[in-house]
């Protein structure tokens, strides 16, 4: 019964091939620009997710926070500042445990804040005690520019961000010793070298300096403990996420590490939870796009029913002649709702694919974020967008969405047409 | 034309006259096509007013996000121009970042002097503030956390950071080496308004100094919590005493008398000005220097950009369609129109008369409709429904204000756009032949 009558509406649109392309095309433009957008956002979000995920937080992470803990909404908030005892034997337990539950790798590292010195020069230093050996996801987002990744057991290398690097003037071999404050109050110091110099990435990276956990342990006297444990998931999906969340929160509550530092208390954190700062910065880009969308939907939609409307005039004496011959209002308002469809179906399918090859054209070129406020915002000196399937069916069914309910008036006002009258009319 | 003839009669005024009746002919040619057909004349000016009003409203509520989170963080951290040293960047990987205070090594000498100069050849701005951030580890009694400093001219500081407030407390006076926390400073070193930290930081050639300092209140910007951060501030002679810079800046902000005036030649002006004087620094605008809310912000621009060609050019298609039925409508008419003598140009020149009354109802109807729709949300706000609205909006409303740029520059343009959407069909009718014309039917 439909499928005639779409394959009459389908015949219409070339039958009014001028009016039906430009409105066609208005929405196809729509579309491909709304497809555009989304994978700037998409492209922003994935960066900074990805960096989150590699660099700070895992999919999840084992945290040890004050009991008034309140997000500072820094790019640092990530990391855990209070001691989380045995945290080897934690995160073996949780990678072993949650293997089921799409637990790929569990990792502790410890983060502490102190100073870099080179010669006369010194730094703001971020310590990072890693298991360089197990941390495949951070070597690949910050890969060495020159030099090595940090050597798996070596308590004396260091591994620097370039920035940082630049501004110690030292280069792979050189030496750098880091001074920090331990939480017992001592001023206690490392001396390493240099073993590599990683690429610049998001500008709030350019003051890590990775060592070995063991080297951070002994610096800041921590024998077995760390700050984070990062838990790396199969994938990253939100059901992904609850069950490994489920997984994780058992392991923590069976292994009960203490004896924790009074006020505190341990914490699983998701990368959205513990990375709100990138999280602000991904949500506030995704509603701007969110609102210019409905600004374009509604211009777009105004378009629609004009062209509707038209064509509803246009063709006055054939919707008489159809009434004559017997054919329901229902079916009147049917035809010229699936032409509406129709049309959607036709221009989303075009623009997306414009929009579509626009995207992917970019993402493999990339998009140079020259500004340093650009570069903070996309993560990276260079912005990749990115085609999600989510974004582009989103931007494809809303387009065909608005054809379709953009033709029910001018098909009530089709239908109301008295055939006889209608026939009448020139 | 006789050159001589003081009593000759005036040709161009004749031909002028002749003119101005052709052209009346023509206005009353295209107003009365289009009543004509006055649904869809009415359809399509509707649609004008409608898009025109959208995007509008659109302009509105980016402005208004812009400026949610933009004027504050220009009138307490950014300024409208930064100036620092020529070389400031040698040490930063190429590129002076925002927030990153480690540019220590590259100071500007005399910064009085600077601001003083700059003033002085520069009238767009109003204020200068010396500044000199640094990485250091504050402690209070037996707590201690690394924060970043950063020194300001407490002299300067009312008139190039008005938007800096106090949750409570005071602000320091010159020479008190007062220290105003955030919140989660004061929290976590457990200090109050009235205590005191110690800062400890490197010198330049790598001694450890420290430096005691008052507190004298807890600071924010209000819509602006994401600026707080880590940071704290206090007197720019405090951090130079840390630092052991001696008389130094790191960074000089100033601010426009008009913060709405576009910085970028301001900048370009200002660094001319510190050539002229021999002062090897540069300005650089508060965009580039704003951190990523500022980054979301132009690319949300860059963004609202593409879209808004794409909303002119579906008005536009609105148009053209119209221009276009209404030629096919009057092949006939068109044929003899030209076969009674009417020249080409005259049937160019009549459909796009028809195209700017179209626009020009639809501008003003646009406009009108626009600036009802902004002032409504003016008085009401733009509710935020989403968290991150919340926090770009700076509140749970947005309220748009009117721009009179807008109201002109948009209806303006897209009275333009349907003039050149009429283009292509006016022309099409023109290079009829009033033969075929007249034989259509």
């Amino acid at each position: 019964m439909t499928l005639p009558l779409l394959a009459i509406a389908f015949r219409n649109l070339l039958r009014a091939k001028r009016r039906n392309a430009l409105a066609g095309g208005s929405m196809a433009l729509g579309t491909a620009a709304l497809v555009f957008a989304s994978g700037l956002a998409d492209g922003i979000t994935r960066q900074l997710s990805d960096n989150l995920v590699a660099i700070q937080t895992g999919h999840l992470q084992v945290v040890v926070r004050p009991d008034d803990f309140e997000s500072q909404n820094n790019p640092f908030d990530a990391y855990g500042q209070d001691r989380l005892p045995d945290a080897a034997a934690l995160a073996r337990r949780i990678e072993e445990e949650g293997r089921l539950a799409g637990v790929a790798r569990a990792v502790p590292y410890l983060f502490v804040r102190g100073s870099a010195v080179a010669g006369s020069r010194s730094s703001v230093a971020w310590i990072v005690g890693i298991e360089p050996g197990r941390e495949p996801e951070l070597r690949a987002a910050q890969p060495p520019a020159e030099g090595v990744f940090l050597p798996e057991g070596d308590l004396l290398a260091v591994y620097v961000a370039e920035p940082a690097a630049r501004k110690l003037r030292v280069g792979v071999g050189d030496a750098v010793s880091f001074i920090v404050q331990t939480p017992q109050g001592a001023v206690n110091s490392l001396d390493a070298t240099v073993c590599g110099i990683f690429r610049k990435g998001a500008p709030w990276y350019d003051n890590a300096f990775y060592v070995t956990l063991g080297a951070a342990q002994a610096l800041v006297d921590w024998p077995g403990g760390a700050t984070n444990v990062k838990v790396i998931l199969d994938d990253g999906s939100p059901r992904a996420l609850s069950r490994g969340r489920a997984a994780v929160d058992a392991s923590v509550a069976a292994a009960r590490p203490g004896p924790l530092a009074k006020g505190t208390r341990v914490r699983v954190e998701s990368y959205t939870e513990a990375g709100r700062f990138s999280w602000a910065i991904i949500q506030a880009n995704q509603a701007a796009l969110v609102m210019l969308s409905g600004f374009l939907f509604a211009a777009a939609g105004v378009g629609v029913v004009n062209a509707m409307l038209m064509s509803v005039r246009e063709r006055t004496r054939e919707i008489g002649t159809m009434r004559a011959l017997g054919m329901r209002r229902s079916r009147v308002v049917r035809l010229f709702v699936l032409e509406g469809l129709a049309l959607g179906i036709v221009s989303a399918v075009a623009g997306a694919l414009t929009g579509g090859v626009a995207v992917l054209y970019l993402a493999a070129t990339g998009i140079p974020m020259k500004v340093s406020s650009l570069a903070w915002m996309a993560g990276g000196e260079v912005l990749y967008p990115a085609l999600e399937p989510s974004s582009l069916l989103r931007a494809v069914l809303s387009i065909v969405l608005l054809s379709t309910l953009a033709a029910v008036y001018p098909a009530f006002s089709a239908s109301r047409l008295e055939p006889r009258e209608a026939l009448h009319h020139v | 034309m006789r050159r001589n003839g003081s009593s000759a009669p005036a040709p161009p005024s004749a031909a002028s006259a002749r003119v101005a009746v052709a052209l009346r002919l023509l206005v009353v040619l295209a107003l009365r096509n289009l009543l004509r057909h006055k649904r869809r004349t009415l359809l399509t000016a509707a649609a004008l007013v409608f898009g025109i009003a959208i995007m509008i409203l659109g302009r509105a509520w980016q402005e208004a996000t812009s400026k949610a989170v933009v004027e504050p963080a220009k009138l307490s951290t950014l300024g409208h121009v930064q100036v620092f040293a020529e070389d400031a960047a040698a040490d930063e990987g190429g590129e002076i970042s925002f927030i990153s205070p480690q540019n220590n090594y590259r100071l500007i000498p005399e910064p009085q002097k600077l601001i003083d100069t700059v003033l002085r050849e520069e009238p767009r701005l109003s204020a200068g503030i010396a500044r000199l951030m640094v990485g250091a580890l504050l402690s209070s009694g037996d707590v201690s956390m690394e924060g970043l400093l950063i020194g300001m001219d407490p002299r300067a500081r009312a008139a190039v950071y008005p938007a800096l407030e106090l949750r409570e407390g005071r602000f320091f006076e010159p020479g008190e080496k007062g220290i105003l926390l955030n919140r989660g400073v004061a929290k976590k070193l457990g200090v109050r308004v009235g205590g005191s930290v110690v800062a400890l930081g490197t010198t330049a050639d790598g001694r450890i100094s420290g430096v005691k300092l008052h507190v004298t209140g807890i600071w924010r910007v209000r819509g602006l919590d994401a600026y707080e951060w880590g940071s704290c501030f206090t007197d720019i002679a405090a951090v130079q005493e840390l630092l052991d810079a001696g008389d130094a800046a790191g960074v000089i902000v100033f601010r426009q008398k008009d913060g709405d005036l576009p910085s970028a030649p301001v900048a370009v002006s200002v660094t001319a000005v510190l050539r002229r004087n021999g002062i090897h620094a540069r300005a650089w605008t508060w965009e580039e220097m704003g951190g990523p809310f500022i980054g979301g912000m132009i690319v949300t621009r860059f963004v609202g950009g593409i879209l808004h060609a794409v909303l002119a050019l579906i008005a536009a298609a609105g148009v053209l369609n119209t221009a276009l039925m209404s030629v096919f409508e009057r092949t006939r008419e068109i044929g003899t129109i030209r076969a009674v003598g009417s020249r080409r140009s005259r049937v160019v020149a009549l459909f796009l008369l028809e195209g700017l009354f179209l626009g020009v109802a639809g501008a003003v109807g646009g406009a009108l409709l626009g600036a009802a729709l902004v002032h409504w949300f003016s008085l009401h706000g733009i509710p935020a429904f989403s968290e991150a609205q919340r926090y770009s909006y700076g509140g749970d409303y947005l309220y748009t204000t009117l721009a009179w740029g807008d109201l002109v520059s948009v209806p303006v343009m897209m009275v333009v756009v349907s003039v050149l959407a009429s283009l292509g069909p006016a022309v099409m009718a023109a290079r009829m032949r009033p033969a075929d014309a007249l034989r259509h039917v």
